[in-house]
Formats: C-alpha cells, sequence, structure tokens
C-alpha cells in the first residue's frame, strides 16, 4: 500500500500539466444511440505529424493531458464505425470537453473490421472482447443469436452439457465466475437450455471476458469475469426487431423517450421450445423467458445516466428423471458517468440489486430451495495524469441467503463486504503500459475478514506485435454450492463460506503473444498458471475444500476479409484437484477443445457453421441405484413401508473414466431481404449436424443414458426495422 | 468452400469416433439391504434392492436368492420374497423369514444373484450381555452392578425384583425404572435406588402379622439396539439388530434386607 500511495505522488507530481499547456477530455460515443464504443482509439496528431494514442475505456472515455498550444489532427476508429478526423486548436491552458459521435458502418462492416483486425488493439491480458458482429457470426438456434453462443467458443470456457447452463473456465467452478451487466452482479447468467443467456445478442453492446488476470476493480471471483455492457436505444427514431424459432419468440423495441437525449430498450423472449421438441420426437422439457430494460440519458457532452432491469426465469427436468429445477433471476441498477477536463478525472457511481432463487425436487427427495439477494453501491473514480490514468474506488454490497435441502430447515444468512481498490494504468512509452494495481476487501462477519489482493497486468505493443503477462491473487467469499458429482443436478445454494473451511482463493499468473500476421490473418498465443486454494466443492452432500492447479495454453487465430470471417481457437489444459479424497481430475476438466467456426456472406446469403471438439470430461463409474433407507432403519421404521432418497452408489476412484469426445457441428443459412422499412432474415439452421451422441449424464436412477441434443433442425424469422 | 470441406470433414472425423458409454460397474457391488434382526419378532423382514436394475422399475420376483445363516449351531434359514406397493406407488422386495434370534446368535445374511452368482453378505453378531455387582459402598443406599457385552444401545432398561411375602409364596415382581449412570471406566453402571424403586410399586405395602415381604430377585431387563446397522459387504446398506435382555443380578444378602424391607406403609 506504501508503495502504491507512493507511485501516486509521484505521478502527481512528475506528470501534472504546465499551465500554459492545454488538456482534451472526451468520450466517443455512438451518434445514434449515444451508446458509448469502448475500445474506440483515439489519436492526436500534432502539427510536426507526432502521433498520441489512447484507447477509449469502458465508457467511451479518453483524456489527453499536458498538451502544447496549437492545431491537431483527431482521428477516432473503433470496429463497426466510420472513422472520425477533425481538426482542433487549442489554447494556451485551455481545458476542452469533447463528445465524439462515431456514424456506424454497417455497410462496410467487415471492410472496417478487417481494418481493426490488423491494428491491435491495446487490451488487457486475459481478456476476449465481444461485439455484437462477434456474436452474429456463429450460427445460433434462432436468428436472434445470444451472448452464449459467442462465449461457448471461447476456448478457455467449457460447459458440462448443453443443458443445465454451467460454465467453467479454465478449471474454476461455474459459480466462481463474476459476471455483470452494466455493473449489476448476476447469480444466474444463463439458462438451462445450453446456447442461452439471459441476454440475446440485440441488448449486447458489448462484452469483455477475462479468463484470468483481471485488474483490480474486479473482485469477489476467481475464476473469470464476464463484464457485459448492454446496448442503449435510439436516441432519433422508434426502433424494433421481432424473432420466431422453434426454440423461442421475443421482441426488441427502442425509443427515444426525450429525442436525442434519452432513449428505452426493451426486449422480451419467451422459449417455445419444450413444444418443438415434442413435433421433433426430442425430449425438451424446458421453459425460459427473459426480459431486459434499459434507460439512457445523455445528460451532457460527456456525462451519462443510465438505469438497467433484467429478469430470467427458467423451470425444466435436465435428464429424464423428473427431477423439476426452477430458476428466477431478478436485478437492476443504475449508473451516472461523467468525464469533465475542470477537475482532470471521471467519476462513476452505481447502485445495483440482484435476487436469485432457485427450487430443485429431485424424484423421492424433499424439495430444496434457495435464495441470495444482494444490494450495494460503488463510487469508481479516475484521475488523469499525463499519460498516464489512476483508477480507484470504492464497493459496499450487503448479501441475505435463505436456502433449505428439506423444507422444514431452513437456514438464513447474511453478510456485508466492503472493498477499496487502487490500479494505475502506465503509459511507459515505446509501446509498454503497466498496470499495477491492489485490492482490498473486507467481510467484517467472516473468520477471514478481510484481504489484500496485489494484481499487475503488462502489455508491451512492438509494431504488429504485442506481448502480455498479468499476475494476480483472487479471493472468493460468497461461494456456490452445487452438486459437482451429478451433472443432472444444477441446485446452487449460495452462501457464505463456512468458517470452519478457508477462503477460495486463486493465484493467477498468465503470459501471452499477439500479432497481426498480414493479410487479414491474425493470431494469438496465452499460457496461463492458476494455483488455486480452498475451493469450497459440493460432492455427494459432502463440503469439501480442495486445493488444486490448473496450467494450460490456448492458441486463437483468425482470418478477416470482407465477406468471410474464420476464428480458430484451441486450448489444452492440465487440471487437478487435491483433497482427502486424493488427486483428481473434476468433472469440468477438457484436456483439449479446438472451435472453429466462420461465416461468409455473398449478396443477401450468408453462412455460418461453428465446429467444437472436445476430450471427454471425469466422470465416476457407476455401481447402481438405491432407496437409501439408512436413516429409516436408524429410526426403527417398519421396513415395509419405508422410503429414502433415491442414492446413486459409485465407485472408489472418483472421476477415474472419461465420457467420449464431445463433438458438435452447427450450420445456418440465412437469407436477408429489404422490405419497406425493415429487414427480414430467414434462417435455416441445423444444430448438431452429424447427429453425433454426446454423452450429456447417465440416469442412474433409470440406468440410461442421457444424450446432449440431438439433431436439431429449425427455421427462424427475424424482422428488424431499419 | 475449402473452409466448408475442412469443417465438414473434421465434423465427419470426429462423429466417427467411438460414442460407447458404459459408465456401469458390473456387479462391483451387487445389492442394497436394509432391516433389522429383531429378537422380539417371530418373523423376519428385510428390504432388498438390485443394484443392477433401474430403481423404478422392480420386477415381480427380484433375481436373487436370500439365505441366512447362523454360524453357531449352522442352521439355515430360506427366506421368501414378497413385493410391496409404498406410498409413492413404486414396488419393493421384502423377504421374510420366520427365524426368531436372540443373544449371543451371529447371522450370516446372503443375497445372491440368480445368474452370475455375485453376492452381498451381512453378518450380525447379537450380543450377549452380562451383569455384575459392583463392591457395596457401606454409606450408601445405592446397588450398583456393571452390564458387560452389551454392544449396542440399551433402550428402556428395567430392574424387575421378585419378592415373596410369607403367605404369598408366588410373590409378585415389582418393575422399576433404572438409572443409567456413565462412570469413568466406560461400561453402563445402571445404579437403582432401592428405597425410591420399591417405594414406586406399592404392592410391597405390608408388613403385617403374616410376616415381611422378602426380595428373592432381581434382573436386569430392556432392550438392547445397535449403534448403527451392520455395513453390508459387496453391497450397500446395512442391517440393525435389537434383542430384549433379562439378566439376573446376583446380590449380596445383605442388600436383601435392605432392599426388600423399606415401606411398612
Amino acid at each position: 500500500m506504501t508503495r502504491t500511495a507512493l507511485l501516486l505522488a509521484l505521478l502527481a507530481l512528475g506528470a501534472g500539466p504546465a499551465r500554459a499547456q492545454a488538456d482534451l477530455f472526451g468520450v466517443v460515443a455512438d451518434a445514434e444511440t449515444a451508446a458509448p464504443v469502448a475500445g474506440a482509439t483515439v489519436a492526436l496528431v500534432d502539427a510536426a505529424g507526432a502521433v498520441q494514442g489512447r484507447a477509449a475505456g469502458t465508457e467511451g472515455q479518453f483524456a489527453f493531458r499536458g498538451l502544447a498550444p496549437g492545431r491537431y489532427l483527431l482521428r477516432v476508429t473503433a470496429i463497426g464505425y466510420r472513422p472520425s478526423s477533425d481538426t482542433l486548436a487549442l489554447a494556451a491552458g485551455e481545458r476542452r470537453d469533447l463528445a465524439i459521435g462515431l456514424a456506424p458502418a454497417t455497410a462496410t462492416l467487415d471492410a472496417v473490421e478487417v481494418e481493426a483486425a490488423e491494428a491491435l488493439t491495446i487490451r488487457e491480458p486475459g481478456l476476449a472482447r465481444l461485439r455484437p458482429a462477434d456474436l452474429a457470426a456463429l450460427p445460433t438456434a434462432d436468428p436472434g443469436g445470444d451472448l452464449a453462443a459467442g462465449l461457448l467458443v471461447q476456448p478457455g470456457i467449457t460447459t458440462l452439457g448443453d443443458r443445465g447452463g454451467q460454465l467453467s473456465v479454465r478449471g474454476g467452478t461455474p459459480t466462481q465466475n463474476l459476471v455483470l451487466v452494466d455493473g449489476i452482479p448476476i447469480f444466474q447468467p444463463f439458462h438451462l437450455l445450453g446456447g442461452y443467456s439471459a441476454l440475446p445478442a440485440g441488448v449486447v453492446r458489448s462484452a469483455d471476458v477475462y479468463a484470468g488476470g483481471w485488474p483490480a476493480r474486479f473482485g469477489g471471483r476467481i475464476a473469470s469475469v464476464v463484464d457485459v455492457a448492454g446496448r442503449t436505444g435510439h436516441k432519433r427514431r422508434v426502433g424494433g426487431a421481432a424473432t420466431a424459432s422453434p426454440v423461442l419468440v421475443g421482441a426488441e423495441l427502442e425509443v427515444p423517450v426525450v429525442p436525442g437525449d434519452v432513449s428505452l430498450l426493451a426486449s422480451a423472449r419467451r422459449s417455445v421450445v419444450e413444444d418443438a421438441g415434442d413435433v421433433l420426437g426430442i425430449a425438451l422439457p424446458y421453459r425460459f423467458s427473459d426480459g431486459f430494460g434499459k434507460l439512457h440519458a445523455r445528460l451532457d457532452a460527456t456525462s451519462t445516466l443510465q438505469a438497467t432491469a433484467l429478469v430470467s426465469t427458467d423451470a425444466g427436468d435436465l435428464g429424464l428423471d423428473g427431477s423439476r429445477v426452477t430458476t428466477r433471476q431478478e436485478a437492476a441498477g443504475g449508473q451516472f458517468f461523467s468525464i469533465s477536463s475542470a477537475f482532470a478525472a471521471a467519476i462513476d457511481v452505481s447502485a445495483y440489486w440482484s435476487r436469485f432463487e432457485t427450487t430443485f425436487e429431485p424424484v423421492g427427495a424433499p424439495l430444496r430451495t434457495a435464495e441470495v439477494e444482494t444490494f450495494g453501491g460503488r463510487f469508481g473514480y479516475v484521475y488523469y495524469v499525463g499519460r498516464h490514468t489512476v483508477r480507484t474506488g470504492i464497493q459496499a454490497s450487503s448479501y441475505l441467503f435463505q436456502y433449505a435441502f428439506r423444507p422444514d430447515v431452513v437456514t438464513e444468512q447474511n453478510t456485508s463486504e466492503g472493498s477499496v481498490f487502487v490500479d494505475a494504468d502506465l503509459d511507459l512509452g515505446r509501446g509498454l503500459r503497466l498496470e499495477p494495481g491492489v485490492r482490498f476487501q473486507t467481510f467484517p462477519a467472516q473468520a477471514q475478514p478481510s484481504s489484500v489482493e496485489p494484481r499487475v497486468l503488462a502489455s508491451w505493443v512492438l509494431g504488429r506485435q504485442v506481448l502480455r503477462a498479468a499476475a494476480g491473487v483472487y479471493r472468493q467469499e460468497i461461494v456456490g454450492l452445487t452438486n459437482q458429482a451429478d451433472v443432472g443436478d444444477v441446485f446452487t445454494a449460495w452462501t457464505t463460506v463456512p468458517t470452519s473451511l478457508p477462503v477460495p482463493t486463486a493465484v493467477h499468473g498468465l503470459v501471452g503473444w499477439e500479432g497481426a500476421l498480414g493479410a487479414g490473418v491474425r493470431a494469438g498465443v496465452e499460457g496461463y498458471r492458476k494455483r488455486l486454494t480452498g475451493q469450497t466443492i459440493l460432492i455427494d452432500g459432502r463440503l469439501r475444500s480442495t486445493n488444486g492447479e490448473a496450467l494450460g495454453v490456448e492458441v486463437t487465430a483468425g482470418y478477416r476479409r470482407p465477406g468471410l470471417r474464420v476464428d480458430a481457437r484451441y486450448g489444452a489444459q492440465s487440471l487437478t484437484y487435491r483433497d482427502d479424497a486424493g488427486a483428481y481430475q473434476p468433472p469440468f476438466h477438457r484436456p483439449h477443445r479446438l472451435t472453429l467456426d466462420g461465416r461468409a456472406e455473398r449478396g443477401a446469403l450468408s453462412v455460418s457453421a461453428a465446429l467444437q471438439l472436445t476430450s471427454g470430461r471425469p466422470y465416476t463409474r457407476v455401481v447402481g441405484a438405491y432407496l437409501d433407507l439408512g436413516e429409516a432403519v436408524a429410526r426403527g421404521l417398519p421396513i415395509e413401508t419405508a422410503l429414502g432418497p433415491p442414492t446413486t452408489q459409485f465407485v472408489d476412484d472418483a472421476y477415474g473414466e472419461r465420457t467420449p469426445p464431445y463433438a458438435r457441428l452447427d450450420l445456418a443459412v440465412e437469407w436477408a431481404a429489404r422490405i419497406p422499412g425493415a429487414r427480414a432474415v430467414v434462417q435455416a439452421a441445423v444444430l448438431n449436424v452429424t447427429d453425433r451422441a454426446n454423452v450429456f449424464y447417465y440416469d442412474a436412477l433409470r440406468a440410461e443414458r442421457v444424450d446432449q441434443l440431438p439433431l436439431f433442425p429449425t427455421l427462424g424469422l427475424r424482422i428488424e426495422t431499419e | 468452400m475449402r473452409a466448408a470441406a475442412v469443417l465438414l470433414l473434421l465434423a465427419a472425423l470426429a462423429s466417427a469416433c467411438d460414442t460407447a458409454f458404459d459408465p456401469r460397474v458390473e456387479d462391483a457391488e451387487a445389492f442394497a439391504v436394509f432391516g433389522t434382526l429383531d429378537g422380539r419378532a417371530a418373523t423376519q423382514r428385510l428390504r432388498v434392492q438390485d443394484l443392477a436394475a433401474p430403481l423404478f422399475e422392480t420386477p415381480d420376483r427380484l433375481p436373487a436368492t436370500v439365505t441366512s445363516t447362523e454360524l453357531t449351531t449352522g442352521q439355515t434359514t430360506a427366506w421368501r420374497d414378497s413385493l410391496v406397493t409404498l406410498v409413492t406407488g413404486d414396488r419393493a422386495h421384502v423377504f421374510l423369514a420366520a427365524l426368531a434370534v436372540a443373544p449371543g446368535e451371529t447371522h450370516r445374511v446372503e443375497v445372491v444373484r440368480a445368474a452370475g452368482g455375485a453376492r452381498s453378505t451381512v453378518t450380525i453378531a447379537l450380543p450377549a450381555p452380562s451383569v455384575a455387582p459392583r463392591p457395596q459402598d457401606s454409606t450408601d443406599t445405592a446397588v450398583q452392578v456393571d452390564v458387560a457385552g452389551l454392544g449396542g444401545r440399551l433402550v428402556d432398561p428395567v430392574v424387575r425384583y421378585g419378592v415373596r411375602r410369607p403367605a404369598d409364596a408366588a410373590g409378585p415382581s415389582v418393575p422399576a425404572a433404572a438409572v443409567p449412570h456413565a462412570p469413568a471406566g466406560g461400561l453402563l453402571v445402571p445404579a437403582f435406588l432401592a428405597t425410591a424403586e420399591v417405594r414406586a410399586g406399592a404392592i410391597l405395602y405390608g408388613s403385617a402379622e403374616d410376616g415381611d415381604a422378602v426380595l428373592t430377585d432381581a434382573r436386569f431387563e430392556g432392550v438392547v439396539v445397535s449403534e448403527a446397522p451392520q455395513p453390508v459387504a459387496n453391497g450397500v446398506g446395512g442391517v440393525a439388530w435389537a434383542v430384549p435382555i433379562s439378566i439376573p443380578i446376583p446380590f449380596a444378602s445383605e442388600s436383601v434386607t435392605r432392599v426388600g424391607f423399606i415401606d411398612g406403609r
């Protein structure tokens, strides 16, 4: 802490602007929706041709301090937008706030993307940034697309199956992922039917996926961070879209509430896959629905206010045994953001509330219920010092937990947390950036009430190559307990870590390279190591504190040219957990994973394809199933009429076997046509084209294998107003 | 087109990979057996479930035979299958045997699959407790005994006194609750304050002209039940046991007088 304070003081003293110099602050936003364009490249060229560059922050903000008076050329570029150029004349001592509106470049999207792919953006290590174009390029079961499709092709992200909505990132459990939607924590972001999240692609502006090594501003989880920014509605005209497919029906609407300044975006979806499954003879006993709304107001050139609300529900039976699962996620929050040259700083203030409830009724066993609710707020402050940025923030949250593994025994808990972070984004010149930071987190009611989590990220741009590295300590006091022994059981009870167990902690280290190789080709490789201690996992009703290590490498390659994009990703992983049961590889371990996807467009037609090849997952062989009458025997009840919970008997060698490899090819063909005032897209898609029997799990109660989605044809229609 | 061909080729190759998946371990463990060998019942009952079969598909007859052998005498008993319907509507197999079990016996129950011969076994040793008096403390009116070899949990312990009055040779018996103690040393010590307990049985009333009543014997009675079911070997589940006991308490003559002549009215 002392060192960090010293560094900040030095920065403030050494890099402050001289009085005669000028400052330029601004926000890059979509010209139509006023949505911030995060990651936009802002270049300032002086009269001598010297170039200074900035990458716009998550709210589109940028700052240049200490500029010499004179004329400048300001050029702003971003994927999916037409480049913007302007000349500026800055007087001595002038402080200027600038709003830059970028016009969407839908007609030349691919060309712009190719250009952007050639120019490497400075992004943080371990980060994959998904944009609407990335989501639209993937084949999905309906033409509306979904955030989950983009996540599922990432090499470090694996899923237990196409049902259950359980994602594991680089060896972590599904409940170790922090998912934020406009800064609001979401406990259950995915639907039970795999491939679907609570967010259709149409409401996603961007999704930053940190598979490791994330900076100090994120805390409370140890496996990954998925930071989703919701799209904002059009500020000048009413628009909308409607989607219908055998999987779901949905609609989106955007309305300028105060034209030019305030907009509303709303989305609603409801599944119909249960009925479609009946028609196709495929058991898909799921129902889900979700709704999203966002009110966005531009207060002035560099200030915004927004409110976001989300609801997502699920009900379904993951296998064939009739065990019903229901979930309901509700969340809401608001955020104020402003950047001002007068203060040489940006602030964001936000408040949020999120609630998740779930029930699970296993066959022959009592109903289980669980509920978690949190509310809290954040205050963030960003100070610009020359080329450097110092970011600091404070956050406080309260949690309420309630769960019952049988209706008559209800456990209630509550706890509060507070955190403070500081990180500095230091531009050391010659393409080298360093982002040291530290997070102090406190849970006053816990056995280990506080932690200090140092983080450091670095990137070094060398022409068309960039090297990245990151390391950090991460801790998670709020854990979600799901029975890991049975993938058919996704019931999750959120709670604090029992005081008798250590707090789950991870130490991440990663190093990577990414380069533009010319001719539209870019490639990257990233290696990582995670040391895991105190992982709280639930296997067969027993809480285990597990240590482990994840070691892996991921290779990505992409090719872009107008009308064609292809991506390939490969991940190799070694993941070992160790506890009193010995050393084993947990069920979300995948030694190898390869995904290939691409989209080709010609005129009104486009074809997209996605192939996933994944190693089989570890599982424990099954002896059989029985009704456990042990309690009835112990209580001396008549054995003739005794009932007990259905129980699966496993062999002692935990996770000693592997399922066959997973392979799935999805194809989609789209035909787009313009109709008066709208664009219609007809999509024919086939999921699991080869009808491969991919194992989901073994229903030991019925001694039956349950497979994932078989060949599933769909025909969907989407109409978007223009 | 080339990319599409590569994708299809990879998908075809991947799909050609073996998808065989049989996570079951055949006959690693054969049956689940639950129940209690109960010395108070003339017919014993055990629930037997076939681990190899789907849980909710119960055949009319379980493809198994169940026998039990009393290891001391070698006497073998064949159990017969019966089918019951649970409140859930599911069916279950209950095996029955006309078998009386007694303290000191050891029964081995075997469930053998008809095809293949896989077997699950469980051996239940029923305890034979003994009672021994403790040296009596002259300052204490309590009579203490050590009970050894319980092997389980004692339920409803009772000390039953036999008394005889001069006019009634057969005499009545008087039950009195024992007061279990757990002294250092581990053994159960039922102690009974003779005065209090005998007074509780007002039947001793009357030290009339036909003479005082005398204590003829005392027995320690109750039911001993297993602390935990005996686990099933090569299977799952457990079989508990319960046996009634009635053990004479040897007592010293001086305690007879003290116990027997307490309450004259």
